[in-house]
């Protein structure tokens, strides 16, 4: 890489490096894994920096070797740390919706997330924070419309019924979705 | 917009919000561009040294036509694929290329070709090793071999680690066959294994479709490997022969990750339910019995989740589902119990990640003029629509079998030909929409 690419680089990581670390935040659920991650998927972009013609393109393609890096360390990490099903228990709600009940709804909403298998939470993360299209989150992942539209929708079931909002008239499921 | 669309934007822009940006995002990013280079290097050309050394003394007189090869010509496209040339490069299985690398043994070889034959079924096999190494990271001898089946020819990779071979790649032998590669696990990306004719010049690799070839590392005359560290889905290799001619330009074959023998397999259906019955015990054990005896591997440990358990009014009981050994991928099989074959074990293909239907067909069942196909759609299928002859429309099916918990069980006709099938979303978008002939494959083909 010569001089003015590596300054074209520099340029690209001090512009995008705080929103890509929001992203890797919410692929991994930690400050430190985050951190590691975007540090990783940058110095595979600037590996391949001379071969990227599109950069228009680059949020893309840093999204999706975060994405893959994200799925692949998942699949290795050892058994001294694994997602659970079993929440801590929450108390009942006994009375309207209010300001309170709401974080209570997304603490619970975010430590549902991390009982998500990679893929899916890197559906909802790239659907519902990056608010990318199903075709562009297709896209990223490398897979058909149809398979981010069924994961997407029973990814959001399991959000939903994994932190116990079955019932809660605020976690109703996109309609016209899948059934 | 749902309110769960509402609430979950939120709750991630909540969190994000509080994320606070690096001091210093620029720290490490080049050393550890060093130290991922670094590791791609090692782990392609891991063995590289004693498969050469091993290679100089089976094809001494390769040595010379390597070392005078052209200089490598002009940047070109990893678009489209193509073969370019014909010539004796092209492998013929009658006469096959000289042996590469290290030696390979009687044994060795008639240990491969024994384990082959048991996993492919056929009534003869003849196995012909073409390069040979031990991959350093695991040390593992891998064997390169080309295999006549039957009639036919195959190729692969065994790994010989122990008593009993094991498969890391095989498919049949294109025609021509210019060059063989295989996507084998690697390091941190995956390793692509190219060997060609002893003659060729260089075998190049580009990472995706507007990227430039750079050559592969050459473990022997003919033989390149390089790390799939590029875009999967546009990745290219290129052979050279040795008058600087473009031989073969194609896809990169897809990498699998090293595997973690720990874990579940990355293909296995987690998202979907088992449906239907509990799954009958003894069903269960003969499947993992048949499973390992069907891939070669009895007295392996098998596991086995089922996707959907019932039986059928002529009394057929029956099993769907996946069954995997231990660090491997897992199999679609299905088992019944009580047709008038008595026993049907149907060992499919490694299952699809990312598989919208399952399905299965329960022939032979006493007293009845039809099969069954049993349709197991992805969770989210909102309808299942039918049409038993390539022209027909599709029809909606599965009325009144609401107790299958969302599977159809589809009367098909015994001599059905081109039927389709096709899953629709709740928005009415085609999930699925193909032939069932492609959905009923065993290991040996599809129908």
């Amino acid at each position: 890489m010569d001089d003015a690419a590596r300054e074209q680089f520099h340029a690209y990581v001090a512009a995008r490096s705080p929103a890509l670390l929001r992203t890797a935040f919410l692929l991994t659920g930690s400050r430190a894994d985050a951190e590691d991650l975007l540090q990783t998927a940058l110095a595979k972009t600037y590996l391949s920096w001379d071969r990227i013609r599109d950069r228009e393109a680059l949020d893309g393609y840093v999204r999706r070797i975060l994405v893959n890096a994200q799925t692949s360390w998942w699949r290795r990490r050892k058994v001294d740390e694994y997602a659970t099903d079993e929440l801590p228990e929450r108390p009942a709600r006994d009375s309207a919706p209010d300001f309170a009940d709401d974080l209570a709804l997304h603490d619970a909403l975010w430590t549902a997330l991390a009982t998500l298998p990679p893929r899916q939470r890197a559906m909802v993360v790239l659907r519902y924070y990056e608010d990318l299209s199903e075709a562009e989150t297709a896209q990223v992942l490398g897979v058909s419309v149809g398979t981010v539209k069924s994961t997407t929708f029973r990814a959001l079931a399991k959000l939903r019924d994994t932190s116990g909002l079955r019932d809660d008239p605020r976690a109703t499921l996109p309609t016209g979705a899948h059934a | 917009m749902s309110p769960l669309d509402d609430e979950l934007r939120a709750a991630l822009r909540g969190r994000a919000a509080d994320v606070a940006p690096s001091p210093d995002p620029l720290r490490g990013i080049e050393q550890r561009a060093r130290r991922i280079r670094r590791n791609r290097l090692a782990a392609s050309v891991a063995g590289s040294a004693r498969a050469v050394a091993a290679s100089a003394a089976v094809v001494p007189a390769l040595q010379g036509s390597g070392a005078s090869a052209p200089p490598p010509p002009g940047i070109a496209s990893a678009a489209p694929t193509e073969v370019v040339t014909t010539s004796s490069y092209a492998l013929d299985p009658d006469k096959p290329w000289a042996v590469r690398g290290m030696p390979v043994d009687e044994g060795t070889r008639a240990a491969i070709q024994g384990e082959y034959a048991t996993r492919t079924g056929a009534a003869e096999v003849l196995v012909t090793p073409l390069f040979a190494q031990v991959y350093e990271p695991s040390a593992q001898l891998e064997v390169v071999f080309l295999a006549r089946v039957d009639a036919g020819y195959r190729w692969g990779v065994a790994v010989v680690a122990g008593a009993e071979p094991t498969f890391r790649w095989d498919v049949e032998l294109p025609s021509p066959a210019y060059a063989l590669a295989a996507a084998l696990p690697g390091g941190e990306a995956g390793r692509l294994l190219v060997v060609a004719a002893p003659e060729v010049s260089r075998t190049e690799y580009a990472p995706d479709a507007a990227g430039e070839f750079s050559p592969m590392a050459s473990l022997a005359p003919g033989v390149a490997v390089g790390a799939l560290d590029g875009d999967s889905r546009t990745d290219a290799y290129r052979v050279i022969g040795f008058e600087g001619q473009e031989l073969i330009r194609t896809e990169a074959p897809d990498g699998e990750p090293a595997t973690d023998p720990t874990s579940e397999p990355a293909n296995l259906l987690t998202d979907w339910p088992t449906r239907g019955t509990a799954v009958d015990p003894d069903l269960e054990q003969r499947v993992l019995e048949l499973f390992s005896k069907g891939l070669g591997k009895p007295g392996v440990r098998a596991q086995y989740r089922s996707l959907f358990n019932s039986d059928t009014d002529a009394g057929v009981r029956y099993t769907i589902g996946q069954a995997w050994n231990e660090g491997g991928d897992a199999h679609t099989v299905v088992l019944s119990l009580g047709g008038t074959q008595g026993e049907d074990f149907l060992l499919g293909p490694k299952t699809d990640p990312d598989a919208q239907v399952v399905a299965a067909l329960l022939c032979c069942q006493p007293g009845s003029t039809v099969d069954s196909l049993i349709v197991i759609p992805v969770p989210g299928t909102r309808q299942v629509l039918y049409a038993p002859t390539p022209d027909g429309a599709p029809q909606p099916v599965g009325a009144g079998q609401d107790y299958l918990d969302g599977v159809v069980d589809i009367d098909r006709e015994l001599d059905a030909q081109g039927d389709r099938l096709r899953l629709l979303d709740g928005e009415g978008d085609a999930l699925f929409d193909g032939n069932v002939f492609n959905l009923l494959c065993g290991l040996k083909g599809c129908g």
